[in-house]
């Protein structure tokens, strides 16, 4: 069974120009011990699925899904509870989620206290074991300062450390590293897949960055428009994709053309979010459209653990 | 009318409505008040002291005069006063802290530490010394009033430019060989412009009560027009056994003064955009 | 051999520190380098690597403490007042967000009216005209004039920016992180947009990014800085082929995925049960 399991989720929020559907149809499968990639572009749904399981979707929110379940609980009940015991949240900047006029040590302190009834030092030595194994040099020296003395790459490992203090098994990381230069975004990411072996968690990567996804994700699932359209095992989704949409958005990365040569743009823009949408989302920017596509909602066609919704044939797309 | 109530609130459309009520009454003054001679100042001994009665609404004053229709006529001298002032303030501070905020270095060091002068003083000191060194009259407690005002405009919009200058839009006009001048009128004043208006208008309301505060004192508008402030002065002679000669414009300035202040509020957290200029 | 566009010559900025504070190291250390007419030069780095400094410097927005900067020939440094506010017309610069870098307050017309008012020109149909032309140029069509910045789309809203930068036909086009702030479809369009321009115009570009693959691909010639020092110059092809910096190295290798294939855990995970799925869901087994 798996430790996430989602299967059609939708959100959707009421304003006074009719709905806005932010997630229309999500399934995530998400194993115990794998780093999840969660890629798609702005108003794909990427964040407030990470929301939704964190029970922070925003009020009046509609959620509707087949199956929203938790480690067997359903999240739709529990996530409030879950939040901050068993699932734990990494945000994009750090230096927003620690408050800048508390020490490390107070702010490490309180979410270790209000977790485990520990006396004084045993917390300073949690603390402490903590801020280490986020690999902080000299934690103790950590535990002294205040948010601005550290760099942002600290400050996510403190970040990371205060996750960790809950207990909590399974991360959502949205966006971890693009407030983070690149050389220290990718020692945060090799520190999670660290931390993922070491202590057996699972994590949930949000991301717009096909690089973090093939540094650090095991597997990965790609969401369009609200849906999720493709998943499978990290080597299969980048090497060889299934949808034409993740097909497109690989290729217009720069590094996927030679030096100097016309990308691979994405012509076209992405479907209104209050807007119904009939067949496949992605179907009138394909470049492979069929008649069908506009009108039917495309089939699942898979390679092994390798899936994604299309109407084309496998061999054909 | 709806929409109103729901972006102001119930108090808010309220005190909108009776501010509007005194603007009205300002400009209608001959035709609303029931004796427009006795408004604009002329005597009636016949009904000297006369308390609240069928004939006179609000009673009258030593000299007989109709209080109600003094109101009236005050309301023109509180309005103008108000806006005058305002407007005063607004003239000298929007400069000088557009000059602050936009060339920074030593020309903002001299413009606000000059500023900071203005408001080292309690306010209503500063008024009354200004006015008691200009003499009373309309025109003089106007200036007098003015002067403890225009520093807060200038803190204000230099606090204004100060946000406007870091954004990159103005810096791409400079890039682009914009000249000042230019970048000030098209960019940073209709930006500024319009919270400060916003908040001069708001203004009004607190700088009559100064004013009015002033006439109190006699530093005001001179007999016969007639001044709120100034009534309320008079009456003192009589009070309490002719409390309406006092009370009736003191409760005036009171119910203006809280309109004025509830208005300000509401705008202040109305829903739906606020007076600020971020885009 | 010809003039170059850029030539910067042992360039050295240092900020000013406390009046007894020891004198702090410089934000950018001497950095030299040259730009060809018509080629696109790639400055990279991480936050504090000087980057932003030396944009800065060449944009006149901050003091040099020493070194020289020749702009096709012309002393930049020594330009004063009015007369660099003229010259101002030879740099076109494009800003990270194009929400920020356009007035709210202005219709696109406007926007890209203000540098040709700006250096002496008219208001008329003739300008009506050849804005409409920037705007082709850019890829967006005529009717775009009358709206405003808050109407387009991100990639719309950048190439109001590309448009407006040209508008004075500036010799030199900067360009401070133009794609960071956009999605990477939408950052592809920018980029052929780019190479567009700079084919049919014979345009000079700097491009100054923290993204080194983004500038890699457009980019004829590569400046990687670090901490104040310039760690890299030469032309791209080479620091691609073979990066003389470790730190150059790093950059190029994250996100690829060889450096993950070695690891033991991936593609280990059992792969989720197939039977039973439903149509038209990514859903797996239904156990």
């Amino acid at each position: 069974m798996p430790l996430l399991d989602i299967r059609n989720l939708s959100v959707s929020i009421p304003t006074s120009d009719g709905d806005v559907h932010a997630v229309r149809a999500v399934s995530l499968e998400i194993e115990r011990g794998e780093i999840h990639g969660v890629i798609g572009e702005s108003g794909c749904g990427k964040t407030m699925t990470g929301m939704a399981v964190l029970g922070l979707a925003p009020k009046g929110a509609r959620i509707v899904a087949e199956r929203f379940h938790f480690d067997g609980e359903d999240l739709r009940e529990h996530a409030a509870h879950l939040r901050g015991r068993r699932i734990g949240m990494i945000a994009q900047d750090p230096a927003a989620a620690l408050n800048p006029v508390l020490s490390i040590a107070t702010q490490m302190d309180d979410v270790i206290r209000a977790h485990r009834d520990l006396p004084h030092r045993a917390r300073r030595k949690e603390a402490i074991d903590l801020l280490a194994a986020t690999g902080l040099p000299d934690p103790e020296k950590v535990l002294r300062s205040y948010p601005h003395q550290l760099s942002g790459g600290m400050q996510q490992r403190v970040v990371i450390a205060q996750a960790l203090a809950t207990g909590a098994d399974f991360l959502i990381a949205d966006e971890p590293t693009t407030a983070l230069d690149v050389s220290v975004g990718a020692q945060v990411l090799a520190l999670l897949r660290g931390l993922v072996t070491e202590r057996g968690l699972t994590v949930l990567m949000i991301t717009h960055d096909m690089d973090v996804i093939a540094e650090a994700c095991d597997r990965a699932t790609v969401l369009y428009a609200g849906r999720s359209i493709e998943t499978g095992p990290v080597d299969a989704v980048l090497q060889n994709p299934g949808h034409p949409y993740t097909r497109a958005l690989l290729a217009a990365l720069p590094d996927a053309a030679p030096q100097g040569a016309r990308l691979a743009a994405i012509e076209g823009s992405i479907p209104a979010p209050r807007s119904a949408i009939a067949g496949c989302a992605f179907a009138p920017r394909c470049p492979k459209v069929l008649p069908t596509c506009t009108v039917t909602p495309p089939p699942a066609r898979s390679r092994g653990a390798h899936r994604w919704l299309c109407h084309l044939p496998e061999d054909a797309a | 009318m709806k929409k109103l109530i729901q972006r102001l609130g119930w108090p808010g459309t309220l005190a909108l409505f009776i501010v509007l009520f005194f603007v009205l009454l300002a400009a209608l003054a001959p035709w609303i008040a029931p004796y427009p001679l006795q408004g604009a100042g002329g005597p009636n001994v016949v009904a000297k002291l006369s308390p609240p009665s069928a004939d006179y609404w609000l009673g009258t004053d030593h000299l007989g005069r109709d209080i109600l229709s003094r109101i009236v006529y005050g309301t023109r001298v509180s309005l103008t006063n108000g806006i005058l002032i305002v407007a005063f303030s607004l003239l000298i501070g929007l400069p000088i802290g557009l000059a602050a905020g936009y060339f920074g270095g030593w020309i903002d060091e001299a413009l606000m530490r000059g500023t900071d002068v203005f408001l080292a003083f309690p306010a209503l000191l500063l008024a009354v010394l200004m006015a008691a060194a200009l003499g009373p009259g309309f025109l003089n407690s106007v200036i007098a009033v003015a002067v403890t005002w225009w520093p807060w405009y200038a803190r204000l919009a230099r606090a204004e430019v100060l946000v406007l200058r870091g954004q990159p839009y103005v810096e791409a006009a400079q890039l682009a060989g914009v000249s000042h001048w230019r970048i000030i009128l098209r960019h940073i004043l209709p930006a500024t412009g319009r919270p400060l208006t916003v908040q001069a208008a708001l203004d009004v309301g607190p700088a009559l009560l100064t004013a009015a505060a002033l006439s109190f004192l006699g530093l005001g508008v001179l007999p016969p027009t007639a001044d709120w402030g100034q009534m309320v002065d008079a009456g003192r002679k009589f009070f309490p056994a002719r409390w309406w000669y006092s009370a009736m414009p003191g409760l005036t300035i009171f119910v203006i003064a809280l309109a004025f202040s509830v208005l300000g509020d509401a705008l202040r957290d109305r829903k739906g955009g606020t007076a600020r200029a971020s885009a | 051999m010809t003039t170059p566009i850029l030539d910067v010559d042992n360039l050295i900025i240092r900020y000013r520190a406390g009046l007894f504070a020891a004198r702090p190291k410089p934000a950018v250390n001497g950095a030299s380098f040259r730009l060809a007419r018509g080629e696109t030069l790639g400055i990279v780095g991480e936050s504090g690597s000087g980057k932003t400094s030396l944009l800065r410097a060449i944009l006149r927005l901050l003091p040099v403490e020493s070194g020289q900067i020749r702009l096709e020939g012309q002393d930049w440094l020594a330009l004063k007042g009015r007369a660099l506010r003229r010259e101002r017309q030879k740099i076109g610069v494009v800003l990270q967000n194009p929400f920020l870098s356009l007035s709210p307050r202005l219709t696109i017309a406007e926007i890209l009216a203000e540098p040709i008012l700006a250096q002496g020109g008219r208001q008329g149909p003739a300008m009506r005209k050849k804005i409409a032309g920037l705007l082709s140029d850019c890829g967006l069509p005529a009717d775009f004039l009358d709206r405003r910045a808050r109407e387009l789309s991100g990639g719309q809203a950048q190439r109001v920016a590309i448009a407006r930068a040209l508008a004075l036909e500036p010799s030199l086009l900067i360009l401070d992180e133009p794609t960071s702030a956009l999605d990477v479809s939408v950052q592809a369009q920018i980029l052929n947009l780019l190479s567009d321009l700079k084919e049919r115009h014979g345009l000079s570009m700097l491009f100054v990014t923290h993204n080194l693959k983004v500038v890699a691909h457009i980019s004829d010639t590569l400046l990687v800085m670090r901490r104040g020092d310039v760690v890299e110059f030469a032309r791209t092809k080479e620091v691609i082929s073979a990066p003389a910096d470790p730190y150059t190295r790093e950059l190029l290798s994250f996100g690829r995925r060889e450096s993950l294939s070695s690891s033991p855990d991936s593609g280990g995970q059992t792969p989720p049960s197939l039977t039973g799925r439903a149509p038209g869901s990514l859903a797996g087994g239904s156990s």
